[in-house]
């Protein structure tokens, strides 16, 4: 005992030394320095992990190395990974205690939102120096995507990538179950689902996330299939209509039919993926399915299925997430946030070739690097998805502040839940769900208007 | 305790070193754990919503009133809250004391048995959870298919998509978590068991039930006592478990007062109403530790 | 007789032996699904951890440890988290045995409610703490560093801990102090070279309880420690997690790289923390 006495004594003055080598020089870590152009600036970058931990954070420190060493106004940029659990709470309270970073990447929800607290930078400075410059980048961001981010006039972030859903299948599956016409409208998606599962009763047809917000991403995909959103163009709830009865009557289906396995109600993203990739689904639901990568009998069998377009939908539709960089009003060094955002956008490309990024860029001059036709899934997403792809908040013409809270709180994704546990009142989910809709966009609302 | 009492020749002195030796934990509770929780107390008075830090305001007793009177969703979760807080106990502690009684039979090895059931507690929740989500999926589960195979049952069991079955199995996964804890503290509690007791409830002929009940049992209940009230709270303000497993999902089954405070916090980013609901939760819970202070005075009275 | 009833008892016993370890194999390996199937994932490799079903590896693969190993800054969190947890845990210790004797040999108000009122803290829930934490520890320049969490941590331990050293030293009598004394100590001295050194093994419990806690902590961590340096092992595990999908091997490797550590230290403190507990911590 004495010993461990001891040992733990010895330990404490260790710790004590090491600890005092480990701590970092936390002044800058908050805010920047200010930024007269010649004088030091250093801002901290806070990055989403958005690919494999060993590519992709070291992607996006040479980035910043790269810019570090590049710019001629000496601001230095201090890289800092942020892991997705919990990054609302992490984000929000950073902010909210004046920690706020200078610059970062993040959901596709968070301009919009921290724009409303009044803590997001305006980029537009970036986008009339590009122009000043004849630089032709504004042009190659997705159709409407700067208007989306524009919030009372200023540009609360800039489109860095494109996070597409789709529904991948395997085409060996599909071809040993005799089909040979892809799906283009759901009645004909149900008869390749009968098609499966008569083949093979043990293969799943059709495999999605029902459990966490991937069952909001696929109501929100038939929705749009079938002209719809859970607002109209205006804004308002329209969770009511009988486009949404519609998918609900599909998806329906789709359980009774059994072909979504019972289970799909309980499904996080990692069952669906693992489901998929073991071979025991044919069709998945989801962004661009990465892991397929590691498994050459999977990447080889897959393909991603063409849009389809619902019985009231018209055009066959996706529909993908833009996800922004943003800088914030914390700040003490503006132009540098800027500076450096107009760095990444114009460098980005080696986050996706090099960094593994389960993402495509949101310029569409760099979607026709070799790069993407060469992996299989990004090539099939950039020709069969991003084209007829809508952004995330159609038919809404730009997202709204209500909508992070719909989408976070999943309640498309639980009327979706209702019905593929059994429950066919459809008039009921559709009303309960219309309110909860209605009320948090009129939370939101009442109160913005004054401003 | 009144042997301490009896001691008069130094109290005065005495009373000053007890002081000073409660000041360094003092400062610490009162840095890190006082002045934010008196801070959450007040935001509860507080209309306070984090989109909209411009129209802070004080709102007096406007969240408590909403939430007691009209929040439907609080009393829902409210309920589940109690429900699966008490059987995630329940279940922890048979768990921990069968576990605990077998590990208290001197055998070979036992450390090592000891050591390989207390795993659970070590795994980080979200490498626990995504492989409980792998082993109970119904279709390529291990749980699943094992059970399957050996034909004990025809249709796969859905553990977390039936609303019924959901609740029972974040409770299972829950107690699993905190099964370690209890079988410690009352395999603790067994070692203290004098074994005279047992040799002589032998020789007068008392089978493993008579003595389990007359002699395990009431020795352990000091310990069974306060080792589940503890368990109460911290199951009560976990948040992880659910979370990670269900969401609170299907639809709403499984939600919970810290999930509900944490959506309304960060996703609705209604800070004053989440925080009043985390004060009612601490009234609630000053209830049940009235409940564990009585116990522990009482169990003084008899020593 | 007596041999007869020997020889029965000897026997009952062997049967008991046996049914006791099968027993024992059945629980570990029910309660340890989710660690063998992490494991197996582990060791599945880039190329199985998703394809196979099977709870094992068809054979085992080392890509994903090395990979973790090598390509990430996961090690360099292990080694924070093992300062962290040593730091928190001789720390606590310190504090609860101060704190824990005091209310156990003194009487008058503030000595009877302490524990009560600590216990009180713990009973709101911490998410809705962090805010005003943060607010505290950014301006005491704490935040992105090692210490941030030392401090939280330490302070959150503290009311179990606490809790358990008034119980242990309930238990030891006064008389032993008392006799201390009359040898020329003061109460003070007398506390540290006489009760202490008895209270080792209940000083012991307290600290593996708390190890163990700080060793699993995610929140604070996540959201006070902001560079690799700082980092702990929890946040390093979620930097294998993207948002809707994981590198699963990876993951899995590194939280079988993080528990062994644990697991160790378990195997050599279990004797000194059932002991602890016996002698006095819970049982009062």
């Amino acid at each position: 005992m004495k010993k461990i006495l001891a040992g733990s004594l010895t330990a404490v003055l260790l710790v004590g030394l090491l600890a005092g080598c480990g701590k970092t020089d936390n002044e800058t870590s908050g805010n920047a320095n200010t930024g007269d152009a010649g004088k030091a600036t250093t801002i901290t970058h806070w990055e989403m992990v958005n690919g494999p931990a060993d590519t992709y954070e070291a992607a996006a420190k040479k980035i910043v190395e790269n810019f570090n060493s590049s710019n001629d106004q000496n601001i230095t940029v201090e890289l800092q990974m942020t892991p997705w659990d919990n990054f609302y709470q992490t984000f929000l309270t950073a902010i909210t205690s004046g920690a706020a970073p200078d610059t970062s990447t993040g959901a596709s929800t968070q301009p919009l939102q921290y724009a409303l607290m009044g803590e997001i930078l305006d980029l537009q400075p970036i986008v009339d120096q590009w122009n000043e410059e004849g630089n032709d980048i504004v042009n190659q961001f997705p159709e409407g995507s700067l208007d989306m981010l524009t919030y009372d006039g200023e540009l609360t972030g800039l489109p860095w990538a494109l996070d597409p859903r789709g529904l991948t299948y395997r085409t060996d599956y599909f071809e040993q179950a005799g089909i040979t016409e892809l799906p283009t409208t759901w009645e004909e998606f149900l008869d390749v689902c009968k098609k499966l599962k008569e083949w093979n009763p043990d293969i799943v047809p059709f495999v999605f996330g029902g459990a966490d917000q991937m069952s909001t991403q696929t109501m929100m995909m038939f929705l749009m299939q079938n002209g719809t959103g859970f607002t109209n163009e205006n804004v308002e709830a329209d969770f009511t209509s009988k486009n949404v009865t519609e998918a609900l009557e599909f998806l329906h289906e789709l359980a009774s039919n059994g072909y979504i396995s019972e289970g799909t109600a309980s499904y996080k993203s990692a069952d669906a993926e693992k489901m998929y990739c073991s071979g025991t689904a044919a069709i998945w639901f989801n962004g661009m399915p990465t892991a397929t990568i590691d498994y050459e009998d999977v990447a080889a069998n897959s393909s991603v299925l063409p849009a389809m377009a619902g019985p009231s939908g018209g055009d066959a539709r996706y529909y993908t997430w833009i996800n922004s960089i943003m800088a914030y009003t914390q700040s003490d060094a503006p132009d540098a946030c800027r500076a450096f955002i107009k760095y990444w956008i114009e460098n980005e490309l080696t986050l996706f070739t090099e960094g593994g990024c389960s993402q495509l860029p949101a310029r569409a001059d760099l979607q026709t690097d070799k790069f993407f036709s060469d992996t299989w899934y990004t090539k099939e997403f950039s020709e069969k998805v991003v084209p007829v792809a809508v952004p995330q908040s159609w038919p809404a013409p730009a997202l709204f502040p209500a909508f992070s809270q719909i989408e976070g709180e999943d309640y498309p994704g639980k009327a979706l839940q209702a019905v593929i546990t059994g429950d066919t009142d459809y008039e009921k989910i559709q009303k309960e769900t219309n309110d909860l809709i209605a009320t948090a966009i009129e939370d939101y609302g009442a109160d913005y208007d004054e401003e | 305790m009144s042997k301490n009492k009896s001691h008069k020749t130094t109290a005065l002195k005495n009373k000053r070193l007890g002081y000073i030796l409660l000041i360094p934990a003092s400062v610490l509770i009162a840095l890190v754990s006082l002045y934010p929780l008196i801070n959450g107390i007040i935001l509860g008075f507080q209309d306070y919503n984090l989109l909209r830090p411009k129209k802070r305001a004080f709102a007096g007793l406007d969240n408590f009133i909403e939430i007691l009177t009209k929040d439907s969703e609080f009393y829902s979760t409210l309920a589940f809250s109690f429900i699966y807080t008490i059987f995630v106990v329940i279940v922890a502690y048979i768990l921990g004391l069968c576990f605990a009684m077998l590990l208290n039979r001197d055998i070979k090895g036992r450390g090592i048995f000891r050591m390989l059931i207390l795993i659970p507690w070590v795994i980080p929740s979200v490498v626990a959870t995504t492989n409980w989500l792998w082993l109970l999926n119904d279709q390529l589960g291990f749980v699943n298919r094992t059970l399957q195979n050996l034909h004990i049952i025809k249709e796969p069991i859905l553990f977390l998509a039936d609303a019924d079955l959901a609740k029972i199995t974040v409770i299972f996964t829950g107690a699993w978590k905190s099964f370690p804890f209890m079988m410690i503290v009352l395999l603790a509690g067994l070692q203290g068991i004098s074994a005279d007791l047992y040799e002589s409830a032998s020789i007068d002929g008392a089978g493993f039930f008579k003595k389990f009940w007359y002699i395990t049992l009431p020795s352990l209940k000091s310990v069974s006592m306060i080792s589940t009230i503890l368990m109460f709270l911290w199951t009560f303000n976990n948040f992880e478990n659910i979370y990670l497993l269900t969401r609170g999902g299907p639809m709403n089954f499984t939600y919970t007062l810290p999930i509900l405070s944490y959506y309304t916090a960060f996703i609705r980013s209604n800070i004053g109403y989440a925080s009043a609901i985390a004060t009612i939760m601490l009234v609630v819970l000053l209830v049940v530790a009235m409940l564990y202070m009585k116990v522990l005075s009482n169990r003084d009275k008899y020593e | 007789m007596s041999k007869k009833f020997r020889q029965k008892v000897n026997k009952k016993k062997v049967t008991l032996d046996v049914l006791t370890y099968a027993a024992l194999i059945i629980i570990v390996f029910l309660v340890n699904l989710p660690f063998i199937s992490m494991l197996g994932t582990a060791f599945k490799g880039k190329s199985e951890a998703l394809s196979s079903t099977a709870l094992f590896p068809s054979e085992l693969k080392f890509d994903s440890f090395i990979r973790v190993l090598t390509k990430t800054s996961f090690p360099v969190n292990i080694l924070n988290s093992a300062i962290v947890s040593v730091t928190v845990t001789v720390c606590c210790i310190a504090l609860a045995v101060c704190a824990g004797y005091a209310i156990s040999r003194f009487r008058g108000t503030v000595f009877n409610l302490y524990g009560i009122f600590v216990l009180l803290l713990q009973m709101f829930p911490a998410m809705l703490m962090l805010i005003p934490l943060f607010v505290i520890f950014n301006s005491l320049h704490l935040v992105d560093t090692i210490y941030s969490v030392m401090i939280a941590y330490t302070a959150i331990n503290l009311p179990f801990s606490i809790w358990m050293t008034k119980g242990f030293f309930d238990t030891i009598p006064f008389d032993i102090e008392e006799a201390a004394m009359m040898d020329g100590c003061n109460q003070f001295t007398a506390f540290l070279r006489v009760v202490l050194p008895i209270s080792m093994p209940g000083i012991s419990t307290v600290g593996i309880f708390t190890f163990i806690n700080a060793w699993g902590e995610y929140t604070l961590a996540s959201i006070f420690l902001r560079t690799d340096g700082v980092q702990t092992m929890t946040i390093g595990l979620q930097k294998f997690v993207m948002q809707f999908t994981s590198d699963w091997p990876a993951l899995m490797a590194a939280s079988s790289v993080a528990t062994v550590p644990t697991l160790i230290f378990l195997l050599i403190a279990q004797k000194y923390l059932i002991k602890g507990m016996a002698a006095g911590a819970v049982k009062g």
